[in-house]
This record gives C-alpha cells, sequence and structure tokens, in this order.
C-alpha cells in the first residue's frame, strides 16, 4: 500500500471524519460527492503537505477534481 | 438601535439550525481596545464550555464554528473549546488579533488543539501608524511574529484588514508587499470597510463604499476592475457569493480556495435600512446567550452595546 494513500485515509478519517476505502477513491468521484467540499479540500491538501513533507503545484491541483486524482498526484511522492 | 427595522430575527436551537458558519464568542474579554469593535461590552462572562458542547452535540449536520470574541484567546480554555469543535466533528476556525499567537508556545497549542485554520486580524498590515490610528496600538512587530509562527506551522491562513479612510487606504498593496517579504503564497485577504455597529470610527456617509473597495484592490493588486466584478455573482464552489461580498483569486484561473493568494472584498457598511452589514444573510449565523442559534448581523444589532 502506498505511502501517499495511507496518508489521504488517515487524514480523511482524522481531520474531516470521512472514511476513504481504495474502492471509493478509485471510482473517480468528484469532491462533493463524497462529501468533501471547497475547505475539507485545502485541509486534506494541507494536511498531506504537512504529514508527508512535500510541496504540491498550485498549477497541478487547479486541475484535480476528484480524490483519485489527488492520489494520483501523491503517488508520485512514493 | 433600530430594533423595529430588523424584520427578519429569529431564533432556532440546535437542532433546528440552517446556519453554515456560526459564530461562538467565547470570551468578551480583549487584550486590545480596536477602534472599530462590533462587541465592545466587556462585562459578559465567558461561554460555558459544558453547554457548549451540549450545544455542538446537538446541531443538525457539520458546521463551520468560527471562535471568535471580543479576543478568543483571552479565554484561558480557549484550546478545550476548539478541541470540543473537533470532537463533534464540526468545522473550526480561530478569528484572532494574533497578539498571543506572536509565542510559539501558543501555536503549538491550538496546533496540538487539532485547529488548522486560523484568521488573523491585520488592519494595520506592518505599518504601526495605522495600527494606532485604528487599532490604538502599536503591534505590528507581533502580529508579523504571530504570521512567521503560523507558517511555520502550516496553518491555512486568512487575514482580515478594515479600510479606514484617510488612514490606511494602501492597506491592499501593503499586505502583497508584506506577504512577498515573508514568503506567504497562500492566504485569503478579507478586505472591508468600516462596520457601524457597536464601536466605530467611520460614520456612513464617510465610509469607503464597495466600488472604491474594488478600486483600492485593483489598483493595489495587479487585476482590473472588470476581472474583480466578473466574480460579484460568479458560483464558486457549488455556492453562490454572499450578496455583500466578491471573493476571487488573484492569480487567474486559481481553482484552489486558500491556495494561492485569494481576496475576499466584503461590505460591513451600513448604509441600507436595516442598518447592518448583509441583512437576511442565511449563511452566518450567532451562538446567543441562550444557546439558541440567531442571525448574526441581526443580532449583533439587537444587542449593540450588551452581549
Amino acid at each position: 500500500m502506498s505511502k501517499t494513500r495511507n496518508a489521504i485515509k488517515k487524514i480523511a478519517i482524522d481531520r474531516l471524519s470521512i472514511e476513504l476505502t481504495d474502492e471509493i477513491i478509485d471510482s473517480g468521484k468528484a469532491f462533493k460527492d463524497i462529501g468533501v467540499d471547497s475547505l475539507d479540500a485545502i485541509e486534506l491538501v494541507v494536511s498531506v503537505e504537512d504529514e508527508l513533507d512535500i510541496e504540491l503545484s498550485d498549477e497541478r491541483l487547479d486541475d484535480i477534481e476528484n480524490i483519485k486524482q489527488l492520489a494520483d498526484y501523491l503517488a508520485e511522492f512514493d | 438601535m433600530h430594533v423595529e427595522k430588523i424584520v427578519n430575527y429569529y431564533e432556532q436551537s440546535p437542532e433546528e439550525n440552517t446556519f453554515m458558519d456560526i459564530m461562538a464568542d467565547i470570551t468578551h474579554k480583549c487584550n486590545m481596545t480596536c477602534k472599530n469593535c462590533y462587541i465592545p461590552n466587556r462585562d459578559v462572562p465567558d461561554m460555558d464550555l459544558e453547554k457548549f458542547r451540549d450545544f455542538l452535540s446537538r446541531l443538525d449536520g457539520r458546521c463551520m464554528i468560527r471562535i471568535v470574541g471580543a479576543e478568543p484567546t483571552m479565554n484561558p480554555r480557549c484550546d478545550d473549546y476548539i478541541k470540543a469543535v473537533f470532537e463533534f466533528e464540526h468545522r473550526c476556525i480561530l478569528l484572532t488579533n494574533g497578539l498571543r499567537l506572536a509565542h510559539k508556545s501558543y501555536v503549538d497549542k491550538i496546533h496540538d488543539s487539532g485547529l488548522r485554520h486560523v484568521y488573523l486580524s491585520l488592519n494595520g498590515v506592518d505599518n504601526d501608524d495605522w495600527y494606532e490610528a485604528i487599532d490604538e496600538l502599536r503591534c505590528a512587530e507581533k502580529k508579523i511574529s504571530a504570521l512567521r509562527n503560523l507558517k511555520k506551522r502550516k496553518f491555512i491562513l486568512d487575514t482580515g484588514t478594515i479600510i479606514v479612510p484617510g488612514v490606511n487606504e494602501d492597506a491592499p498593496g501593503a499586505l502583497l508587499e508584506l506577504f512577498d517579504k515573508e514568503n506567504i503564497n497562500n492566504v485569503l485577504m478579507r478586505i472591508k470597510n468600516v462596520g457601524q455597529l457597536g464601536r466605530y470610527q467611520t460614520e456612513v456617509d464617510d465610509n469607503v463604499k464597495l466600488n472604491q473597495l474594488v478600486k483600492l484592490c485593483a489598483e493595489q493588486m495587479d487585476v482590473s476592475e472588470d476581472y474583480i466584478n466578473s466574480f460579484r455573482d460568479a458560483k464558486l464552489y457549488g455556492m453562490y457569493q454572499e450578496s455583500n461580498s466578491i471573493l476571487f483569486p488573484l492569480r487567474e484561473g486559481n481553482k484552489v480556495l486558500n491556495r494561492g493568494r485569494w481576496v475576499k472584498i466584503t461590505n460591513w457598511d451600513t448604509d441600507n435600512e436595516s442598518g447592518i452589514p448583509d441583512p437576511n444573510s442565511q449563511r452566518r449565523g450567532r451562538i446567543t446567550e441562550n444557546f439558541t442559534v440567531a442571525p448574526l448581523y441581526e443580532h449583533i444589532k439587537m444587542n449593540e452595546g450588551g452581549y
């Protein structure tokens, strides 16, 4: 299991009280359809950066519309 | 007081709550004496923590709880109120003047409570003359220390700046210069005019109006007025903008709120029949002394000089 995917799951449950399974992540559902709004999304991003000590590109983030795309982008840091 | 004009006042039990954002005034104490303060009464006791917890437990749905004061860090158990918000699975932002956040240990403490989002008032930006004229305290050094501490702990950062005519009309540009200098690239800058509620230093007729705020931001932030105005009725994140606000990113095409630099211009002027900013807003509520929820501005006006 990838380090970054585990980090997303942990932060989603700890910070947002949202349980993200691999099935949900891989479904490609939009953030809002899994209960993640704009503020949740930025909290997720900031917390992942903090937890993994990485910095994500603003331009790349502009194109991310669902949790799978975020997980795939983060996987580049595994 | 013009209570007869406030036609939309009502209270809801926590179970009936329909507000997305709820202000929790956990203390009325303050360590500043700002000239613009909508709740200048310092005699109200601190909010009861257990009653607050009960309130949170009964709220219908997940809400953004805005921990506010007067100055919320003056409540010695501020972190416990924050922990309670997360315990009941709500969201939380702390609205503060930042004096206590100049101490790294205090920022560590609120970070440990689970908090990740802070609204820091920066009326004077980094200019002590402005702070003295608006907030009666030369506190720029402490504000900048707070900013640095928040950046170190990677907080999501909102800043708030009231534009006072004849004092800090250059603040939008000064904010950008400060953030460049401090390498703060992710921030939501909230720019507003003076609200004539409680204690204030600018009367309605002399206040900077919304269009002037747009002009000041355009001139100083390297965007056009047309660009800013194009966001007036834009639907962002599935929600329409608030009727008295314009939210926009400084970098065109930026879609991630609080990532990069964003600006929210808000009209706090009370130049309308109700004498409150944004009458009939259904977005922001306030916890009343009886632990019900009331519309924020209506409740402030009804209790002006009191709660």
